[in-house]
């Protein structure tokens, strides 16, 4: 949909780029047979850039072992697509760090999605949600599309950031639109598609603003998308500190609940990410050292709870932002006069028309017009109004000429909330205007309280499909669990049974594990274990569903073929697994697998049955010396080798 | 002629508290309205005898208005109420009837133009 203005942002050849390594390690992993070595060797050039990766695969680590030492054991720990994607990032950072736009923040910007990678990171990590060092790099790339229309419009996009600076009711999105057809979040998926980064970052950058973003997101999205929102709202307040308004402290406190679930305090996970804040900026030359005063100076506890919704009789005493309507300018200058000296937002238009083209653009709470005018009168002004959806809310006060009954009934039935005659008395004008603020501010307040029993709901849902999917699910491995793969197992059966399709299973086992676990210690158990399940998962076909059964067991649930297929995936498999090279710490070499293959036939008579009948196979390859696939003879098995 | 005359031809009152609304934000605020008010009312003088000539109590009630709201924000009461009698009087198509009103309109726009120039000095 917008493909052709992103291509017309790219033509201008302002678009923010990696630089120099990270653009050579763009092209390399767009390559079909690009090898790790080619990769490491490019980023290893950068010796900046290896230790940033080095601390950070250590900083991303779940379980806090011994910090990573090289390039290689961090690409073995993130996994070779996520080592290049926070290469792409940090070089991102350190090439792109000024411009020619001069309301644009840069130090800001970056300092700010530096707080965001890094809270999204823990967040991640805490949770057990996303994996922490995509969290990281697409918290930090999350807000390219800003730089980007930046870099590629300096002018206009300053006029923007200035409009938004002088009424932050307006919406960035929309001004982007208008101005350049595309906005920042269209910008940034993009230019995270040329780039090749994963198509999840994409998605949720896309619609990280968006209030029912979470709908159009698919289940691995989602997890990423969550703590990048939550990271952005850290990330804001890292930047706010003691300045935070209102409305980011009732996201803090929304969020404070949500964590408190998981037994995450806030609070202390605001202090770590700051320290890790002012730690990265170190590392990539950002202000974060001074910009932590404002953060390290407040007090989270204090300012949550200072932060009591507004009394409402007390809020009418506040601004609101009002749209003043009359023909005659004389009476306009006036009017707006009274209602600017009583502390509120004017705007104003001199007819009904003009006010309500207006009206769609400022958002005004309340809107004063005068009767009797040229172009839309107040009575028709009003009833075009309320047929909108936004204009049903706000609060309207007539000016009539004279107090005749008959047009002041006139004025209640086209929707006017009250009405005052001219020449009107100030002081009873703004006591009137005080009463509509009320109502609007108790109306206001109604719709913040839906809106936070909305996100409860929404929240419920999420954990209860986190919990479930938990349950289905290995810690260690992400691989499915034997309770998910028995239930899988069963569907798979019956299936089978019902429409008389054959169905295998492949059992593995790998080879002198415990020796592994004792020579090496667990953690370097624990690394085999992950990576053999990750090449286990590779090898599959999509139909096949692969799952931990315990230790080091795995089953592989294979339907709609017999042994003969069945036994070229075991084989894929066991010879997969021994190509691969394990290397952690002092290991580095491969291990094997030793397998097990059986079919379903006539008189077997359930999964466990076959499943067992796969288990005996897996021993004769134990005992034919490991490393092999051994293929069940089945029920009759002299049958078969006569 | 007496004080209240005097008060409804221009309500010193209403001047001295535009005066005061201007404040420091906004000093200019009574100069600027004086000088609306006195750059809009001929031109709508004239458009009430165009009206009257024309037959067109709509326009005549319409252009009335207008002038009445100008007038009752300066404080010139006097002004505004006649205008008020004109458009009451073109809302009932009584063009005839409006016709010396509106004489008695011009006389008193030039006294009430007096008065605020007085009141800029």
């Amino acid at each position: 949909m917008f493909r052709k203005e992103f291509e017309e942002l790219k033509a201008t050849g302002q678009l923010p780029s990696p630089s120099g390594v990270g653009m050579r390690i763009l092209t390399l992993t767009q390559e079909e047979d690009c090898s790790i070595d080619e990769l490491i060797e490019t980023m290893q050039a950068d010796p900046a850039l290896t230790g940033r990766i080095v601390k950070l695969a250590t900083s991303a680590q779940v379980s806090t072992s011994r910090p990573i030492s090289s390039l290689n054991e961090a690409a073995m720990r993130l996994g070779l697509k996520t080592v290049s994607t926070v290469a792409l990032g940090f070089t991102l950072v350190t090439g792109n760090r000024s411009g020619a736009c001069t309301r644009f923040d840069y130090d800001g910007y970056w300092s700010e999605s530096l707080a965001c990678g890094i809270a999204a990171s823990k967040l991640s990590r805490e949770l057990g949600r996303a994996d922490p060092a995509e969290a990281f790099t697409c918290g930090l790339m999350a807000a390219i599309g800003e730089l980007a229309l930046a870099c590629t419009h300096p002018e206009d996009y300053a006029e923007i950031i200035d409009r938004l600076a002088s009424d932050p009711g307006l919406d960035r999105k929309l001004l982007e639109t208008e101005a350049f057809r595309i906005n920042h979040c269209e910008v940034a998926a993009s230019l995270m598609a040329d780039w090749g980064l994963p198509e999840r970052f994409q998605d949720v950058v896309m619609y990280l603003e968006d209030e029912t973003g979470e709908d159009s997101l698919d289940e691995s999205s989602m997890q990423l998308f969550q703590v990048l929102v939550d990271g952005a709202i850290i990330a804001k307040y890292c930047m706010a500190g003691r300045q935070a308004d209102p409305v980011l402290l009732e996201q803090l406190n929304l969020l404070r609940r949500r964590l408190d679930a998981g037994d995450i305090d806030l609070a202390e996970l605001c202090d770590e990410v700051v320290a890790d804040w002012v730690e990265w900026g170190a590392v990539l030359e950002l202000p974060t050292e001074d910009m932590a005063e404002r953060v390290r100076s407040a007090n989270l506890e204090q300012q949550l709870s200072g932060n009591k919704v507004i009394e409402v009789v007390e809020a009418a005493e506040l601004p609101v932002r009002v749209l003043a309507v009359d023909d005659d300018p004389l009476s306009l200058r006036v009017l707006a006069r009274h209602l600017k000296e009583a502390g509120h937002e004017v705007h104003t238009a001199r007819n009904g028309r003009e006010a309500l083209a207006m009206t769609l653009k400022l958002r005004p709470q309340i809107i004063v017009t005068d009767l009797n005018m040229p172009d839309l009168n107040g009575l028709e002004f009003c009833k075009a109004l309320r047929r909108s959806r936004f204009g049903k809310r706000i609060y309207v006060l007539l000016l009539t000429g004279d107090g005749n009954e008959e047009r002041v009934l006139e004025g209640f039935e086209a929707g006017v909330d009250d009405f005052i005659t001219k020449p009107f008395i100030p002081r009873v004008l703004l006591a009137r205007l005080r009463a509509g603020i009320r109502l609007v501010r108790l109306q206001e307040q109604v719709e913040r309280d839906q809106e936070i029993h909305m996100k409860n709901a929404m929240q419920m849902t999420r954990l209860n499909r986190q919990l479930k999917e938990a349950a289905n699910t290995d810690f260690l491995t992400k691989l499915p669990n034997r309770r998910c793969a028995m239930a899988h197992f069963e569907r798979t059966w019956k299936h089978a049974m019902d429409t008389d399709t054959p169905i295998s299973v492949v059992a593995l086992d790998i080879d002198h594990f415990k020796r592994v676990n004792d020579d090496y210690g667990h953690d370097v158990g624990d690394v085999v274990l992950q990576e053999t399940s990750r090449v286990l998962r590779q090898s599959l076909r999509r139909q096949d569903l692969a799952a931990r059964m315990g230790g080091e067991e795995f089953l592989v649930i294979c339907p709609g073929v017999a042994v003969d297929v069945a036994s070229h995936i075991a084989e894929r498999v066991r010879s997969a697994v021994e190509e691969n090279v394990v290397e952690f710490g002092k290991f580095k070499r491969n291990v094997t697998v030793s397998v097990g293959v059986a079919q379903y036939e006539p008189g077997i008579v359930d999964i466990d049955h076959l499943m067992r009948l796969a288990d005996e196979s897996v021993y004769s390859s134990k005992s034919g010396g490991r490393n092999r696939v051994t293929i069940s003879p089945g029920l009759t098995p002299k049958l078969r080798s006569a | 002629m007496d004080n209240s005359d005097d008060k409804s031809l221009l309500d010193l009152e209403i001047v001295a508290s535009l005066k005061a609304l201007g404040g420091d934000d906004d000093p200019e605020l009574f100069a600027d309205l004086v000088s609306m008010f006195m750059d809009d009312t001929p031109a709508r003088l004239q458009a009430m005898d165009e009206a009257l000539s024309a037959g067109d109590s709509e326009a005549l009630s319409r252009v009335a208005h207008a002038l009445k709201s100008s007038c009752g924000n300066l404080g010139a009461f006097s002004l505004a109420e006649l205008c008020r009698a004109i458009e009451s009087a073109g809302r009932g198509g009584d063009v005839d009837g409006a016709r010396p009103l509106v004489e008695q309109s011009k006389t008193q726009y030039e006294r009430v133009r007096t008065a605020l120039e007085a009141e800029l000095a």
